[in-house]
């Protein structure tokens, strides 16, 4: 432990800050929390924090004990985390409680109160690290240098294209898409899109490994390489030109900001950081934080980090866990810091059946061992609930009846009397609260959560949605990624009724020779959705004021109103126009989401896109402006460039079941979850190997070993296949220690007695070819 | 076995002073659609001016911090921070869309700059630079506070609110800097109440040359609003609100005022034009505090609105100046009051929530707030339950 110059002053003791906690904010910790909430700001802490084991109150208490025992001041504190939302949950913590403890400071210590009445816990910093890196170098910007401007992914996408691929035509390069291929392992599908998002992972990874791309390049194993990195540069030069940054250079920026001394004013007023979600930094990050905390080390502060190697899941977006398993010795090595760590191993979350069988499930495979943070103690369930349900299963021989099934048991848990379970002589009830209880309390995990395969073949999500929407009281899901954007029946409608009008008869289209074949496919789709809808003339439809009639006048481009038709029209304007004909995008939250990521994408294109998302009346600009607006607006739209940001989506509804990614359930919890441990295969094909049982790495397993010998990082200890193994370990962890108070596995097949056993990481195989859980004898079959 | 109750993320809810309380007081719905929804304006016109101005103003303080070039400042000068700023807002995708107002072609060497927006923003540099940028302690100052939530809302997500603003300018005065011919200073001390803050704070800090007071300066990209405009009420509260959570923060000086600058008024538009004719001859006239007299007045009733080919009557550069200020006063009283105004607006915002999330429509549970003005260049305006234009739009 290094402490540092200051002096400690204290407001109050850390014994009165317990008890507080305890009386005023009803909050019990357990030994480990307490101690790594009372360490001293100086100590640096290694916090390894098992799921449901509290970290947001650990981490929240640390913030508010640094201000009301150690007097630092709320503006010295930066904390970050991984998501906005649990940024938003921590602040509303910090905020929330260090109020409840100012005021009751304020009526009991006469003596604090001209302080604490001054006190601004409003200034404490938090947010996920690059919601901090915009704000700090806006808010200390220097004089004549340029704010930091990120740019939407999609926007990013598209000057990837152009300028990456379009304008050098490179996208035609035999080498550069034999490299793909080979990057990716497979020739399936290489179009433009295929491209365009490996050229911007390898972009990402590029400075997010901090590799040195011009020994990569010089060192080429591929003739690809070098286009692969000159397309990389114009796209770098392209972001630089229109003076804006994409999420991995604002990342850079900041790092390079505070290593030149141009943000001493904001470093100088530092005292402590504290991150969390540590398990999915890249080494960049890694590099901010480490920067952040050699300087808070001259005002006697420290860093806290907090994680757990076995939920890291975002490899494919850059995280490296190792970085946090070997955080002691890096800090040791770069800070000569030697933090304390404390496992926060007690698990509040889940009841101790489902807590054995994560935990269980996480040491089965030896294998794995080496992979996680040594020394780690087993999980310790410290929740006692009335019923300590076991594990349940639902396997069926095909898709149809597993859906149908468990349609049924959602119904009869939500809507009936429930379900009753026997196992080894007792009898276990599952239904839902009966006072507030809704299917909100309930969600299904699956590795994916579309409807379709990319192959169209249907999914367990469709299947039970149909089912759920068949019941005599329909249960609605909610799944916004279920649906590809462009399958969606509003976005249909919409992308329809707009093409119809500026391209009728598809005119300009068909004109167009080189547009992607799927994007012509899904827009002749759209145009036949918006025909069959205006033929069901919805309201309002006075005399002459119908859709049909504001369509044929857009067709034929005769005004409906006074005045000639106008020079240029825009588009974001005729969506709203239309909208006035689909209730859906004017009422439903859902809707609204559609509507926002259509005008959006219309918005943006502004900035690309030669009529700027016009339509222009004067040849020959008329068919060139419905040309360009093919381009750069439907065609993303058809083609999948446009994903639901997840802010749109503001929160689960409560009367809906949730469908989502174990991705996207990351943080969250249920009463009941159901995870999908194996609905897409019954046989050991090869094809579904690597959501199963991989025979080897995926393409971020690939572009680790391609780009990380030219990285600090250095190549990867473990061999593709064993990532491959270590990544599905964790994503099923993650999925199972959602539940709170039942988890039921779902999946095709018998997976007790069938003649050749799906190879499957989720049921318990282990890479060696051994199956500890054979059968799954600890879960109860329904 | 009752399965548990899944808990709700306890998440204390945000709201910008500007970007959700005035626009929810604007209107509702329309509110719900562009802010806490993301539906971007067709016509961004207001919006991007908006910025536009706001962006040039901070620019050309910094230009000057660093250079202390004297005034006036000419085209060579401007017009580069004025194309910086347009390509910032071009970067975040916001364009002006109207040739009127910014005529990129012009501006990229098609022609001499004339438009609305360079004049404008001439104007606003070469009359309050001199006078207000001496002055300024910080700029874009970033404030944030928490309140209670207002016991009223039925089933909130959370106890607080935090409310959030960015001050443009604070200026610290100092009586030395006081000089005669400070426009903003002669009529700051010109208000009354202000002065009368002045002289008390003075009196209680025994000192008239350290910074002893704050005074808080808001650019608008918008015409000095009718006074029985209820915009008129939200921006004094707006003010008034900032001077609460500025006097938050540690180190802060009492905020004896705040100053409006509305800098349309320099060079005001034909809109703006065919307002002012309006609130000085139309029905229950006056409606503006700042009425034109003498020569303006004889200029504006020479004018007739209707005749659109008609130039626009030239009005006084002392009028012009005068219509661009607007000193609030702030006291205690005043900013309980605002304080108190918006938690009213919380409490309908969360009970909005609180009945979206039942699953109502939202066209149900947002107040929509038909105003003529605001609903004829509304981009809801014909399915809007409250519209007057509801129904079927005309193409294009």
């Amino acid at each position: 432990m290094i402490l540092g110059p200051e002096a400690i002053v204290t407001m109050i003791s850390l014994k009165t800050f317990h008890d507080l906690v305890q009386t005023l904010l009803s909050k019990e910790l357990d030994q480990a929390q307490k101690e790594a909430v009372s360490a001293p700001v100086g100590e640096p802490l290694f916090l390894v924090a098992g799921p449901g084991s509290g970290k947001t109150t650990v981490l929240a208490l640390r913030v508010l004990k640094f201000i009301f025992v150690d007097d630092v001041d709320p503006a010295a504190i930066l904390a970050t985390t991984f998501t906005r939302k649990a940024a938003a949950e921590l602040r509303s913590r910090i905020l929330g409680w260090g109020d409840k403890l100012r005021r009751e400071l304020i009526r009991t210590q006469s003596a604090l109160k001209p302080q604490l009445e001054r006190l601004d816990l409003n200034r404490t910093v938090t947010g996920t690290l690059d919601s901090i890196a915009e704000e700090v170098l806006r808010d200390y910007r220097a004089s004549g240098t340029q704010p930091a401007i990120v740019i939407d992914e999609f926007v990013a996408d598209a000057l990837m294209i152009q300028r990456g691929f379009l304008d050098a035509v490179r996208h035609r390069d035999t080498d550069l898409r034999d490299y793909i291929m080979q990057l990716n392992g497979t020739a399936w599908n290489m179009h433009i899109g295929t491209l365009r998002e490996v050229a911007r992972e390898v972009r990402d990874r590029f400075l997010h490994d901090q590799v040195d791309i011009s020994a990569f390049e010089a060192n080429a194993s591929h003739p690809g390489i070098p286009v692969l990195c000159a397309a990389i540069r114009d796209y770098a030069d392209a972001l630089e030109d229109d003076l804006v940054l994409d999420f991995a250079a604002l990342e850079a920026r900041f790092l390079e900001r505070l290593q030149d001394g141009t943000l001493s004013d904001f470093l100088n007023n530092l005292r402590v950081v504290l991150v969390d979600e540590y398990q999915d930094t890249n080494l960049l990050q890694g590099q901010i934080y480490f920067t952040l905390t050699q300087n808070v080390l001259q005002r006697g502060g420290a860093i806290t980090v907090v994680g757990d190697d076995d939920q890291s899941l975002y490899r494919f977006r850059g995280a490296t866990v190792e970085l946090f398993q070997g955080l002691p010795i890096r800090l040791r090595k770069q800070c000569r810091l030697m933090p304390r760590t404390i496992y926060l191993n007690r698990n509040y979350r889940s009841t101790p059946t489902i807590v054995r069988f994560y935990s269980d499930f996480v040491d089965l495979d030896p294998a794995y061992a080496p992979a996680r943070v040594a020394g780690k103690p087993p999980l310790v369930a410290a929740r006692t609930p009335p019923v300590d349900c076991p594990i349940l299963g639902l396997f069926r021989p095909d898709l149809a009846t597993l859906a149908r099934d468990l349609a049924r048991f959602i119904h009869e848990v939500f809507q009936e009397a429930g379900v009753t379970v026997q196992h080894k002589g007792r009898t276990f009830h599952i239904a839902a609260d009966p006072h507030k209880g809704a299917l909100g309390d309930c969600a299904l995990l699956c590795s994916s959560p579309r409807e379709y395969s990319s192959g169209g073949k249907e999914r367990l999500p469709l299947l039970l949605r149909q089912e759920l929407e068949q019941l005599d009281l329909p249960i609605r899901v909610f799944n916004p990624r279920g649906e590809e954007f462009s399958q969606i029946r509003e976005v249909g409608i919409l992308c329809g009724l707009m093409l119809e009008c500026i391209d009728p008869d598809a005119r300009t289209q068909e004109s167009i020779h080189n547009l992607p074949a799927d994007a012509r496919g899904v827009m002749n789709d759209w145009r036949r959705v918006a025909q069959n809808y205006i033929a069901t003339n919805p309201q309002p439809n006075t005399r002459r004021r119908s859709l049909r009639d504001f369509v044929h006048a857009w067709q034929t481009r005769r005004p409906q109103g006074i005045g000639p038709w106008p020079h240029e029209v825009d588009l974001v304007g005729l969506a709203y126009n239309l909208v006035t004909w689909i209730p859906e995008m004017q009422t439903d939250p859902e809707g609204l989401v559609y509507l926002e990521a259509i005008s959006r994408t219309i918005n943006q294109s502004v900035r690309f896109s030669a009529y700027g998302a016009t339509i222009r009346s004067d040849p020959p600009h008329d068919e060139r402006s419905v040309g360009a607006a093919l381009w750069d607006i439907f065609v993303p739209l058809a083609t999948g460039a446009i994903d639901l940001a997840e802010e749109l989506i503001e929160e689960f509804p409560r009367d809906r079941l949730n469908i989502l990614s174990i991705h996207q359930a990351k943080g969250l919890e249920f009463p009941l979850t159901i995870v999908d441990i194996g609905s897409d295969f019954k046989t050991n094909h090869y094809a579904h190997a690597f959501k199963r049982f991989p025979r080897g790495g995926s393409r971020s397993h690939r572009l680790e070993d391609e780009l990380r010998p030219y990285s600090p990082l250095g190549a990867p200890a473990r061999l593709q296949r064993d990532r491959a193994f270590d990544d599905l370990i964790r994503q099923y962890f993650v999925a199972f220690s959602r539940a709170q108070d039942v988890l039921l596995l779902v999946g095709l097949g018998d997976p007790r007695n069938g003649p050749k056993p799906v190879k499957n990481v989720a049921t318990g195989w282990t890479r060696d070819g051994s199956w500890p859980w054979r059968g799954l004898p600890d879960v109860v079959k329904l | 076995m009752p399965l548990s109750v899944r808990p709700t993320p306890y998440i204390i809810p945000s709201y910008s002073l500007t970007g959700d309380l005035l626009a929810y007081l604007r209107c509702g719905l329309q509110y719900r659609y562009h802010h806490r929804g993301a539906l971007p304006p067709s016509k961004p016109v207001q919006r991007w001016f908006g910025e536009f101005i706001h962006g040039v103003m901070e620019e050309a303080y910094r230009q000057w911090e660093t250079s202390s070039s004297p005034f006036p400042w000419d085209d060579g000068v401007v017009l580069p921070i004025e194309d910086l700023i347009i390509r910032r807002l071009g970067a975040q995708g916001i364009w002006p869309r109207n040739p009127a107002i910014c005529d990129l072609r012009a501006r990229r060497g098609d022609g001499p700059v004339n438009d609305l927006a360079h004049r404008r923003a001439l104007a606003a540099i070469n009359v309050w630079g001199p006078h207000l940028f001496p002055l300024i302690a910080q700029a874009e100052v970033r404030l944030k506070g928490i309140r209670e939530m207002p016991s009223t809302v039925s089933g909130t997500r959370a106890d607080y609110y935090e409310v959030q603003g960015v001050v443009d300018v604070l200026t610290s005065v100092e009586l030395s800097a006081a000089g005669a011919d400070n426009r903003l200073l002669t009529m700051l001390q010109a208000d009354s109440v202000v002065a009368r803050r002045l002289g008390h704070v003075i009196a209680q800090s025994g000192s008239i040359t350290a910074p002893i007071c704050e005074v808080i300066v808001d650019y608008k990209g918008m015409r000095r609003p009718s006074t029985g405009d209820p915009v008129w009420q939200h921006l004094s509260w707006q003010i008034l609100t900032y001077a609460w959570l500025r006097e938050q923060q540690p180190g802060s000086a009492p905020v004896i005022g705040g100053v409006l600058l509305f800098l349309n008024e320099l060079e005001p538009g034909r809109d703006d034009m065919e307002q002012l004719w309006s609130e000085v001859f139309g029905p229950n006239a006056p409606q503006t505090d700042v009425v034109p007299l003498g020569a303006d007045l004889a200029a504006l009733r020479a004018w007739n609105p209707r005749q659109r080919r008609i130039p626009l009557p030239k009005l006084s550069l002392d009028y012009r100046i005068r219509r661009s200020i607007r000193v609030i006063p702030v006291t205690d009283m005043d900013k309980q009051r605002s304080l108190a105004e918006f938690d009213r607006t919380v409490s309908e915002i969360e009970e909005s929530v609180v009945q979206e999330r039942s699953g109502q429509p939202l066209t149900a549970c947002w107040k929509a707030n038909p105003v003529d003005q605001t609903c004829a260049v509304c981009d809801f305006r014909t399915y809007c339950p409250a519209s007057p234009r509801k129904g079927a739009p005309l193409a294009p």
